[in-house]
């Protein structure tokens, strides 16, 4: 292998999570939430809450390999790990504020009938029954969204 | 209306107001009920020491089962409680008991108040020692997390602020200041059994006695704590401490033989003529005061994808005075209890279905007597002064709410093991073996 194909196969392995399907972060319709930072969206799936929000929002999960992909991106760690996370939470006697849904279907209906919430969705499946905010002053259209 | 008529009538619309209020699965309203539970059931098994329960001939009796409801019961107001029947050796018998109830009132976004019957900050992994799915290891490090200091420690009745900061640069940081008493459930369980024996072993007074003590009543008058986490800016990293001091007051009396021939040599004391020892002797009551200087734990966690590495040290500083009145002579006994605990935790994540864990922890039930003299001295053997424990971990995830888990123990010492479970005395090098299988929903 020569220098310059090798380095074709490093690039081509990096540039690999860049062509990443977007993962649309989205709110209700009438919530005040424009846009969050990275550390907002992180600090809100820890369950630290949003800026400006002093309700306790309630976090939407998407089963699936969404659900992966979304943890491994916001939160650096792995589903088995938020899964422990949360799971601490909940036998330790705090607030457990994960809503499961396992269709995307479900995760628009959630957020479309709570104003108190966060959730995602593939690209595909955005309406408008729900609300993407952009993530560090980015839409889910540019090539440079950070959730992937 | 019959009276069972009327306890239908009475019991059906409240079941439909909480089959309806609970969550099956799809989307609901952000305010119902939440229900999580689990339930557990080991074996444990080991060589020359009974650990806990009798587990030389191996036993069942190590298992658990958790019931829990939390609700969001107005603006920034959510309360939960759970309900914990346990069963290891003598401790727990499957009683139902009420594990944590709380209020949790949120002041502002990351600033609120608790009360109720709240967990103890000990270490990172008290709060949730009773749940398998929340670690490797079928027990939680015993250098550190002693399974006898349960009962003692688990939870307090009280109230705590707490607050969680995001301090820029710096990274998240959890605060919590609480003040309350602990529920002491049994007086005579292992905890207070073996600390008891620890002061009593080492008053001169009694040197070369058989004695055991029987605890009468046991009240905590106050602790207070705080517990410090720092999420350092680098992903996966968080360090902490905990702080905890208090007050307990106790009676009791002891009960065996003593030499009193020997124990009164150079006191100044004086046999009646003619007597050489008391045998069949049962003190009068008497008082115990336990002041809680600190009991102190540092933590530190660094998680990496599949990787997990921890590292806890206890120390704790118990001032203990003990009034008493043994044969006719007054005296007021003050002595220490001095722990010193470590450990050093590794786990991997090989598959979804294979996790594996690796130990290693030493525990000394009074950290100026590492070496054992003073227990020697006492008429003990020098191992009980530690317990060095290598641990092996295996879990299997069986499924999305089950798994099974096989751990093995290689020890050496019995640093604050039950005497009472071990009447034959005790061997420096054991093994212990354990299996669980846990499912929760």
């Amino acid at each position: 292998m020569t220098i310059r194909s090798f380095l074709l196969a490093v690039s081509l392995l990096l540039a690999v999570p860049a062509l990443a399907d977007p993962i649309v972060v989205v709110v209700n319709p009438a919530s005040p939430i424009q846009e969050l930072t990275s550390k907002e969206l992180k600090a809100a799936y820890e369950g630290y809450g949003l800026p400006d929000i002093s309700e306790e929002i309630t976090l939407v999960y998407l089963r699936g390999d969404i659900e992966d992909a979304f943890n491994l991106s916001v939160l650096g760690i792995s589903s088995k790990k938020v899964k422990v996370y949360w799971l601490r939470r909940v036998f330790e006697g705090e607030s457990d504020l994960r809503r499961i849904c396992k269709t995307p279907a479900e995760v628009r209906r959630f957020v479309s009938e709570n104003a108190d919430c966060i959730g995602f969705l593939p690209v595909p499946e955005l309406d408008e029954s729900v609300r993407a905010i952009s993530i560090d002053g980015t839409p889910h259209s540019d090539p440079g969204y950070p959730v992937k | 209306m019959t009276r069972r008529r009327w306890r239908w009538a009475l019991l059906t619309p409240a079941l439909l107001a909480l089959a309806l209020a609970i969550p099956l699965g799809g989307p609901a309203a952000a305010s119902d009920i939440r229900i999580h539970g689990l339930v557990s059931q080991g074996y444990m098994r080991s060589t020359d020491n009974n650990f806990l329960a009798d587990t030389e001939n191996g036993s069942f009796e190590f298992s658990e089962a958790i019931i829990n409801f939390s609700t969001k019961a107005g603006d920034n107001l959510r309360v939960g409680m759970q309900l914990l029947a346990r069963d290891m050796g003598a401790e727990g018998n499957n009683t139902v008991g009420l594990d944590w109830a709380y209020g949790d009132y949120r002041l502002r976004k990351n600033l609120g108040i608790r009360f109720g019957k709240l967990k103890s900050h000990i270490g990172m992994y008290n709060k949730g020692r009773d749940v398998d799915m929340l670690r490797t290891p079928v027990l939680l490090p015993q250098s550190v997390y002693d399974e006898t200091t349960r009962d003692f420690a688990h939870s307090y009745n009280g109230f705590s602020i707490y607050a969680n900061p995001l301090v820029p640069v710096a990274g998240r940081f959890n605060l919590e200041a609480y003040l309350g008493t602990l529920p002491v459930r049994d007086p005579n369980s292992s905890f207070w059994q073996s600390n008891l024996r620890l002061v009593t072993n080492r008053l001169a007074f009694l040197q070369g006695a058989n004695l055991t003590p029987t605890i009468t009543e046991m009240t905590v008058r106050y602790v207070a704590g705080g517990m410090l986490m720092w999420h350092a800016p680098v992903t996966g990293l968080r360090l902490g401490g905990n702080l905890i001091k208090g007050q307990i007051e106790g009676t009791a009396f002891l009960e065996g033989t003593v030499p009193l021939s020997e124990a009164l040599a150079g006191s100044g004391l004086e046999l009646p003529p003619g007597a050489s020892s008391v045998k069949g002797l049962r003190s009068q009551p008497f008082s115990m005061d336990v002041d809680i200087e600190q009991l102190l734990t540092a933590s530190a966690e660094y998680s990496w994808r599949d990787l997990l590495l921890a590292a806890e040290l206890l120390y704790t500083h118990f001032d203990v005075t003990v009034d008493i009145d043994l044969a006719g002579v007054p005296i007021q006994l003050p002595t220490e209890v001095k722990w010193q605990g470590y450990y050093l935790m590794g786990t991997y994540r090989f598959s979804d279905l294979l996790e594996v864990g690796a130990t290693y922890g030493q525990f000394y039930p009074n950290r100026d007597d590492k070496d054992g003299r003073d227990v020697v001295a006492q008429g003990g053997q020098a191992f009980e002064a530690w317990r060095e424990n290598i641990a092996l971990s295996c879990r299997l995830d069986l499924g999305e709410n089950w798994l099974a888990k096989l751990e093995a123990h290689r020890m050496d010492g019995v640093g604050l093991m039950s005497a009472q479970l071990n009447p034959q005395g005790f061997d420096r090098n054991w093994y212990l073996f354990l299996a669980k299988v846990s499912a929760h929903f």
